[in-house]
């Protein structure tokens, strides 16, 4: 009897030692980005922007931000334009094969989540890249993202091309869109002599 | 298989070197790999920050077109401090500057001549990227590579930082490409290395010294304060055990040794007084307090013995004369029956009971009887002329606690006992008197007198006697 106890009561006792680690393992982060819902946000570009860029080279993309963002906070500071996005603003860039045919689903997702708190942010901003094929959400912590998307915060070949210099909270077709450059060439890029 | 004798020492010294072995070697592991970790990664986090600088400056000298600025930079730095140097690659490894390639493709890009070619004097003659190097491109996001190298005896760490193809270098470069370039920095931690070495000789000479200084003290220590008084006290015990009952342990400690030793002592002082008290009980008291007390029915041989004309010689004889020469004959006596298994249950006066066990009780009570009788008779002129009168019986009797609570015996009560009593008082000076079963159980070879038929008090029936004359010792063949 008291053999019997104690052979369950080892039992129990390994149970309890490995439940915690079984529930650590099992535990899964939650996503931060919310990909089942961005296509019925805005696009901050109307057109998908099929130009080559460095980063993400001949892919096609189209950009996508959640509600929070509809409304940034644009200030003047210094005789400078200051965007400054919400809390939890989500910039959802869909990274679209080549020659996109309106079908195929996106090779991956690149988005920008407002978190300035974050310790793995940059800039004030999480750098995410989504892969839908496993589901798995990746915070750039490098600075690869931020590095060139700081050039959004100066003049540049894209949009409006930023010639007033504002600072445009790290994004190159900032919400609302800026009013159009007259006699530029649409979502072309264009040498500039600096 | 007999277990090897190890001494407490040795094993204390054992258990002592290896837990300060397995704890001051883990604690000094420790520390070294610490030193060592946060000496790499500062280096590395100080070249990060070292790449970044680069990579701003190489930003602001291209993006004007003054690529000779940035050539020359970088000669400079080197200039500066000869263990620190600078290269910038092209994304296939190339060394950038190297010829007038990018110069042709920036003009034709933009459309006009703006950058003139260089002549081949000015190209710096320069080793392609290592492989290494090229991962700081393929790895997608582009990051930093750090790698660790050793030659001819000269450490030295690299970190190769990828250049962006930022949008603004777009407009001269395209965009068909993310990486521009490699950063190459490297710097010679040959010192940091030595003086690691150095630290860990230094740390590793003071763990020995450590280690032999506190298994020095530890093992006095152990040797002062437990082995020498468990020594102290084995020999004390030892001493006991041969007889010396005054050895005593002199420890003076206020712990549980020091409580010990006196509890060691306490227990010696206790089986001196146990030992002295023997001589005044029979040794099936002493027995008995070992054993179980509780009272039996035994088949045992009773010896009584009474000196003859003890009232008579106590009369004119002074008392310290008179228990001298009590004294003397009993000892004989006693000494006897001991010699022959026997256990004296109680001295009386003037007389001994004394009972034999096992299954040659009768013969070694009649040997006894008879041995006494021989050394009081060769003893006459010392023993002024006494003699004893010797009855044996042997039958059943009780063996029991006698007594009451305060005061007791363990001894033997019954018909047997009482029998022998009156033989013994029948036995003239120089007899032995035994009983028919003890006769029976004597070899034929002994002499006797008799069968006689004795009455005696409390029996109706006389009692078929005999008086015992010799039982020869067997002569071995």
């Amino acid at each position: 009897m008291k053999r019997l106890l104690r052979k369950n009561l080892t039992l129990l006792f390994g149970v309890l030692l490995t439940l915690p680690f079984l529930a650590s393992c099992s535990k899964k982060e939650p996503l931060l980005l919310r990909v089942s819902e961005y296509r019925s946000w805005t696009k901050t570009v109307p057109d998908i922007l099929s130009y080559p860029i460095p980063g993400h080279e001949d892919k096609y993309r189209r950009i996508f931000i959640s509600p929070e963002g509809i409304t940034p906070r644009i200030e003047t500071q210094g005789g400078r334009r200051h965007y400054q996005y919400p809390l939890d603003t989500q910039i959802i860039k869909e990274i679209l094969p080549p020659n996109w045919n309106g079908s195929d689903p996106p090779l991956m997702l690149t988005a920008m989540v407002k978190r300035p708190q974050d310790p793995r942010a940059r800039g004030g901003w999480l750098w995410i890249v989504y892969s839908p094929g496993t589901a798995k959400e990746t915070v750039i912590t490098e600075e690869f993202c931020i590095t060139c998307h700081g050039n959004a915060n100066e003049s540049h070949p894209y949009g409006d091309k930023n010639p007033n210099n504002e600072y445009r909270d790290y994004l190159f077709f900032p919400y609302p869109p800026p009013a159009p450059i007259q006699g530029a060439k649409s979502n072309e890029p264009e040498y500039t002599q600096y | 298989m007999k277990d090897r004798y190890i001494p407490l020492a040795v094993k204390a010294n054992i258990v002592l070197i290896a837990v300060l072995t397995l704890g001051l070697g883990a604690v000094t592991f420790f520390y070294y790999t610490e030193v060592n970790q946060t000496i790499t990664s500062s280096v590395q986090e100080s070249l990060q920050n070292q790449s970044k600088i680069l990579y701003s400056a190489i930003q602001n000298f291209m993006l004007p077109g003054e690529a000779p600025l940035a050539v020359r930079f970088f000669k400079d730095i080197q200039e500066i401090n000869p263990l620190y140097n600078v290269h910038l690659y092209r994304s296939n490894g190339i060394p950038a500057f190297s010829d007038n390639t990018t110069i042709e493709e920036v003009n034709r890009r933009i459309q006009k001549n703006r950058f003139s070619p260089r002549t081949a004097q000015l190209f710096q003659p320069s080793p392609s990227a290592p492989p290494v190097a090229l991962e700081a491109v393929k790895s997608r996001p582009a990051r930093d590579v750090f790698e660790q190298r050793e030659r001819e005896g000269r450490f030295q760490v690299f970190i190769y930082k990828p250049l962006i193809n930022l949008p603004k270098c777009t407009l001269c470069h395209g965009s068909d490409h993310t990486i521009r370039g490699i950063a190459e920095i490297s710097t010679d931690i040959t010192a940091s290395i030595e003086k690691q070495q150095d630290a860990l000789i230094k740390a590793g000479v003071l763990f020995l010294g450590a280690l032999v200084l506190l298994s020095i003290s530890l093992g006095r220590f152990l040797h002062r304060q437990i082995l020498r008084p468990i020594q102290e006290i084995g020999t004390v015990c030892s001493m006991v055990t041969r007889g010396d009952f005054q050895a005593r342990t002199t420890i003076h400690q206020n712990d549980e040794i020091g409580e010990l030793g006196k509890t060691v002592n306490t227990m010696v002082k206790g089986l001196y007084e146990r030992f002295k008290l023997s001589k005044y009980v029979s040794a099936s008291t002493i027995q008995s307090l070992s054993e179980d007390t509780s009272t039996k029915k035994i088949v045992a041989t009773v010896l009584f013995s009474d000196i003859r004309g003890f009232t008579a010689f106590s009369e004119k004889t002074s008392p310290e004369q008179v228990v001298r020469l009590l004294n003397r004959i009993l000892s004989l006596q006693t000494d006897l029956i001991h010699s022959f298994q026997g256990d004296v249950d109680k001295y009386v006066g003037d007389e001994i009971v004394a009972v034999f066990l096992g299954e040659k009780a009768p013969l070694n009570a009649c040997r006894a009887a008879l041995e006494i009788q021989r050394a009081i008779a060769g003893e006459a002129q010392e023993f002024r002329g006494l003699g004893v009168g010797i009855g044996i019986t042997q039958g059943e009797l009780i063996m029991g606690m006698i007594g009451s609570e305060k005061r007791a015996d363990f001894t033997v009560i019954g018909d047997t006992v009482n029998t022998a009593s009156r033989f013994c008082s029948a036995a003239r000076q120089g007899q032995t008197i035994i009983s028919e079963p003890v006769f029976q159980s004597l070899p034929s070879s002994a002499r006797v007198d008799g069968p006689f038929q004795l009455k005696v008090k409390g029996k109706q029936e006389s009692q078929r006697v005999y008086i015992l004359k010799e039982v020869p010792y067997e002569t071995p063949s």
